[in-house]
């Protein structure tokens, strides 16, 4: 009698730690296959100049990419351009996401044709919004510089809008704002919708206003989530390419300075490099955001 | 419990299908079973209706040659040379690629092409008929072969409305400074009316567009020992010239888009473009209003990309010859005249036979513009582009041209209002450390 | 109570407001692809077209010009069988991460989040050299493959949160009736998560449907390409139109809307704390 109650506890641990491993293998699995030699990939070449042509030789150059990228200006200048950009969009769409989110957790008229609207921006394709922009901000048929410009005189000549460097930034800082801030709306407002409603009740009860159940019962609830999403945000903006190489020219930022070493300067060696050293900037980034800004002690 | 079994079990199926549905599709060139050889054959005109064409023509060639098939596949030009990328570095190249200089340069130097056979496609066509200034653009850098074959070929220069400089009397816009002189009468951006539009963004166009001046001054990018020469008087001149220019035109960073844009819309006495942009007006019903013009300071030049077909030296013997085939196919009169009229006005012919042809002559959009296909067809006989000297190309324009070196420079002088002398300088080194690479 | 209403009216305008900004761009795509090409670059810009064609739309339906249902049909087959394979994997990867225990969880979470720092560009020349080696180029399972795994991180992510808030109470609750643990997983905790797993859903189907890096490189013959494929193709033509450009970005984005709306209203029956009071 003894006996069995002893191995019974364990056998039940046990019997866990397996189930959680198979749930977890065809993740496991699907990233070895997809994404593992990938990895393994770019680092052997960033240790090589890499020709295009498998038949060609590589040639060993061991340090050099990262010698070379390490003292180029021009890295360190794109460098700090992403990561402005980075806390940004994501610091905004977060803002955003959250306010629009809090002001649709009311009950109101067409509130799901409205949230279904809201994601619009989210959910199509990044080549036609870039497009449309360009298409709205033309310095000749342009609606925008039209109404601001001609009919509302707010400004006297169209501005460079992707032009130089500070109003690119700011441009794609407010399209990429725009794109992304449904993403963390979707996700906050379906966290807000499952908290207990009995905590803001009993928060009621003791006396707390509108601002103070916000900032105690709400805010700590959704920080999680937040918190999920502004990590996610901030790797997927860091590496961003598409929408801003279409848009501007101007914006030197990493996932336009990787796409022009890459393919424009077929220098996949360097290329792998720089993605060695910018994995190890991102992690610390991200260790960083998690540690100190959300205090996070486990994932 | 039983939903999700079925879902799991309805997505192996789905994959299975998927993959057995995939399987046999891969393998694109190589001899099957019958006996016949197969070529994939690579472009970037993705549209629907041009590759129609090429089916149709794809499909007669085979009628007269039923040992071969040929596979058309086509990729959209901003990610076409990306695609060819990857495959090469897999190994993988299409037994013929159709694309520009700078790719098949490109290719060149990873040696992947078989330059020998293309030059033999040319010669059994005969050298002769071809333009000389375009197989100039062609040699390989062994020094005996060709990087390709051209099946056709687009100019740019300036396209200026005939009608309103008849009201003012002006002359065509030829010399610089009768460029100028029209370019200032009609500059009127409160009507939103500008006297000229050309490439200023970080773009090819940019320069393209500045190779036509650069030209017309005798400004050649490398000199007579293959040394980069941006900053030498020729260039810097063009430079000023190009800087007085973009005042009376639309600020910004401008491409094809905003150039052709601001020509069909009616605001732009002059634009700068690619014989492409005929089928735009002509389609807005301005075809007889515009006049084409070969800018001329010292000589007269213009910018030339013609489109290449090159085989791949990855083949076997007997694919190889199909290739040849096919493409000899696609030089002859008819076939030709067939591919000149996807997009009649546009690509121009190689072929000096082809454009005395009168069936060439014979589509709606080249007659509305009368005249004026005469003298882009002659332009040709001014074809002067950076890193050409002397009947031969060098093998690292290609690089330089890729990287938007020159079209970076043109844009920090004139759109970001950078220092000139400094901005040719950086371009300088830039383009010499591109060479030594 | 006055005070209240008015409070009311001015948050629904605020709505209004926002939903104005936000969606103004659509309303140029819409204005744009009944314009006739002339005024789509006429100045001045008006605002609704004076003149409303449907030739766009024609044009884009039109097999010569643009094979609208082929591409619709690649589409929706890349990213549906992406989203049903997505939530599967990641559901039960999901609830592994977020109540289960077992050696090298945390390193294995942490790797997840590792793999959506090796951006797209990065993945495509080895992953060429891969799937080529076994066959699978020009496949739509390379692109499903690819799709699936580059949308995993974050799929994992807000499953793990969205499970980790499914209190233990409940779990325990159905064991104590006796259920074992993935009886546990697949009676009580599945259709618990009903509308996160569909949110999942929607998202990585979202992702699959816009992917064009992994489409482009991996498809190569016509009859596979997708519908991003084709707007590429339509938007860098050298014969560029707008009203053709403005029309098929919007029928490219109306199925996803379905998508989500449909998702969205099965959503809204969901409530957390029904389970718990019960």
């Amino acid at each position: 009698m003894k006996r069995w109650k002893k191995k019974s506890p364990l056998t039940m641990k046990k019997k866990e730690s397996i189930l959680g491993f198979l749930l977890i293998l065809p993740v496991i699995l699907l990233i070895a296959f997809v994404v593992l030699y990938p990895i393994i990939y770019n680092v052997k070449i960033s240790f090589f100049d890499v020709a295009l042509n498998p038949n060609k030789p590589d040639i060993f150059i061991g340090w050099e990419n990262y010698i070379d990228l390490l003292t180029d200006k021009e890295f360190y200048k794109v460098l700090v351009v992403t990561i402005l950009f980075v806390a940004a969009t994501v610091i905004l769409s977060t803002a955003l996401g959250l306010g629009v989110a809090l002001l649709f957790n009311r009950k109101f008229r067409f509130r799901g044709a409205a949230r279904a609207l809201v994601m619009l921006s989210f959910v199509t394709p990044a080549v036609s919004l870039v497009y449309v922009w360009k298409y709205m901000f033309n310095g000749l048929y342009g609606i925008v510089n039209y109404a601001l410009v001609d009919v509302l005189h707010i400004l006297e000549t169209a501005p460079a809008w992707f032009d130089n460097i500070v109003f690119a930034f700011i441009s794609v800082v407010i399209f990429d704002t725009w794109r992304l801030y449904p993403y963390a709306f979707m996700t906050i407002l379906a966290a807000l919708q499952t908290i207990d409603t009995s905590l803001y009740e009993a928060a009621k009860i003791d006396g707390a206003g509108a601002w103070a159940r916000f900032r105690y019962v709400t805010l700590p609830e959704i920080m999680p989530t937040i918190a999920t999403i502004a990590t996610l945000r901030m790797i997927w903006n860091f590496y961003k390419f598409d929408e801003i190489y279409l848009l501007t020219q101007q914006l030197p930022v990493i996932g336009v300075y990787l796409y022009k070493t890459s393919f424009a300067s077929n220098d996949f060696g360097m290329a792998a490099a720089i993605t060695v050293i910018l994995f190890v900037i991102v992690m610390s980034l991200v260790f960083l955001l998690r540690k100190v800004v959300f205090k996070k002690n486990e994932t | 419990m039983k939903k999700r079994a079925s879902k799991i079990i309805a997505m192996i199926m789905a994959a299975s299908m998927l993959a057995g549905c995939g399987a046999g599709a891969s393998g694109d060139s190589g001899k099957s079973e019958d006996g016949k050889v197969t070529i994939e054959f690579m472009h970037d005109e993705a549209e629907e209706d041009r590759m129609a064409v090429y089916d149709e023509i794809i499909k007669d060639f085979m009628a007269e040659n039923p040992d071969i098939e040929v596979k058309q596949t086509a990729i959209s030009e901003d990610g076409f040379e990306d695609k060819v990328k990857t495959l090469i570095s897999a190994g993988e190249m299409p037994a013929i690629v159709a694309g520009s200089t700078s790719l098949m340069q490109l290719l060149d130097g990873e040696e992947m092409i078989n330059t020998k056979a293309n030059k033999e496609v040319v010669e059994e066509r005969g050298r002769d008929d071809f333009y000389e200034q375009v197989l100039s653009l062609l040699n390989a850098q062994d020094g005996e072969g060709m990087i390709g074959v051209p099946i056709s070929t687009w100019v740019n220069g300036i396209w200026y409305r005939k009608d309103l400089f008849a009201e003012k009397g002006l002359n065509p816009p030829e010399t610089w400074e009768d460029i100028l002189t029209a370019a200032k009468t009609f500059h009127d951006p409160d009507n939103k009316m500008y006297g000229i539009m050309f490439g200023t963004e970080e773009g090819a166009i940019a320069q393209n567009n500045f190779e036509l001046f650069a030209g017309s001054n005798g400004a050649q990018l490398f000199d007579e020992e293959g040394n980069v020469q941006f900053t030498s008087p020729e260039m810097k001149e063009t430079m000023e010239f190009y800087k007085e220019l973009y005042q009376y035109s639309l600020p910004g960073s401008n491409g094809t888009t905003q150039i052709r844009d601001a020509m069909v819309g009616g605001n732009t006495a002059m634009c700068v473009y690619s014989s492409y942009i005929l089928a735009p007006l002509y389609n807005a019903e301005m075809g007889e209003k515009i006049g084409y013009c070969v800018p001329e300071n010292t000589q007269k030049s213009v910018y030339s990309s013609p489109s290449i077909y090159t085989i791949s030296n990855t083949i076997s013997d007997e694919e190889t010859e199909a290739a040849k085939k096919f493409i000899s196919y696609m030089l002859t009169d008819e076939v030709n005249i067939k591919v000149l009229h996807i997009a009649p006005g546009g690509p121009q012919p190689v072929m000096k036979s082809v454009a005395e042809n009168p069936e060439y002559r014979d589509a709606d959009v080249l007659q509305v513009y009368g005249e004026e296909i005469d003298k882009i067809a002659d332009a040709l006989n001014y074809i002067n582009v950076f890193g050409t000297q002397d009947g031969i190309t060098d093998s690292h324009i290609g690089a330089i041209s890729n990287s938007m070196i020159i079209s970076k420079a043109i844009n920090q002088i004139l759109v970001q209002d950078q220092d000139m002398d400094e901005m040719m300088q950086i371009a300088q080194e830039d383009m010499e450390k591109e060479i030594s690479r | 109570m006055r005070r209240r209403k008015i409070i009311n009216v001015l948050l629904n305008l605020l709505v209004v407001a926002i939903l104005i900004v936000t969606l103004f761009p659509f309303f140029i795509m819409l204005t744009t692809a009944l314009k006739t090409d002339a005024a789509s670059v006429a100045y001045p810009p008006e605002l609704w077209p004076g003149e409303i064609t449907f030739q766009h739309f024609q044009d884009i339906v039109n097999p010569m010009i643009f094979p609208f249902f082929r591409y619709l049909a690649n589409s929706f087959l890349i990213a549906f069988i992406t989203a049903v394979a997505s939530v599967i994997i990641c559901s039960l990867g999901g609830y592994s991460l977020a109540k289960l225990n077992f050696f090298g969880k945390r390193q294995i979470h942490n790797v997840t989040l590792v793999v959506y720092m090796f951006s797209g560009i990065l993945l495509i020349v080895p992953l060429f050299q891969i799937f080529n080696s076994i066959g699978l180029i020009d496949n739509r399972f390379a692109v499903i493959l690819a799709c699936l795994v580059s949308s995993m991180p974050a799929a994992l992510s807000m499953l793990v949160s969205y499970f980790q808030k499914i209190p233990d109470s409940i779990e325990e609750a159905a064991r104590i009736d006796g259920l074992n643990r993935v009886q546990v997983i697949f009676k009580v905790v599945m259709p618990l998560s009903v509308p996160g797993i569909m949110s999942v859903f929607s998202y990585v189907f979202m992702q699959a449907w816009n992917n064009f890096l992994f489409a482009n490189t991996f498809l190569s013959s016509m009859e596979k390409q997708t519908l991003i494929i084709g707007m590429r193709n339509l938007f860098t033509s050298q014969d560029y139109v707008w009203g053709r450009m403005m029309v098929a970005s919007l029928l490219t984005a109306i199925p996803v809307i379905i998508v989500f709306s449909l998702v969205e209203r099965f959503i809204s029956g969901g409530r957390l704390d029904g389970g718990v009071k019960g």
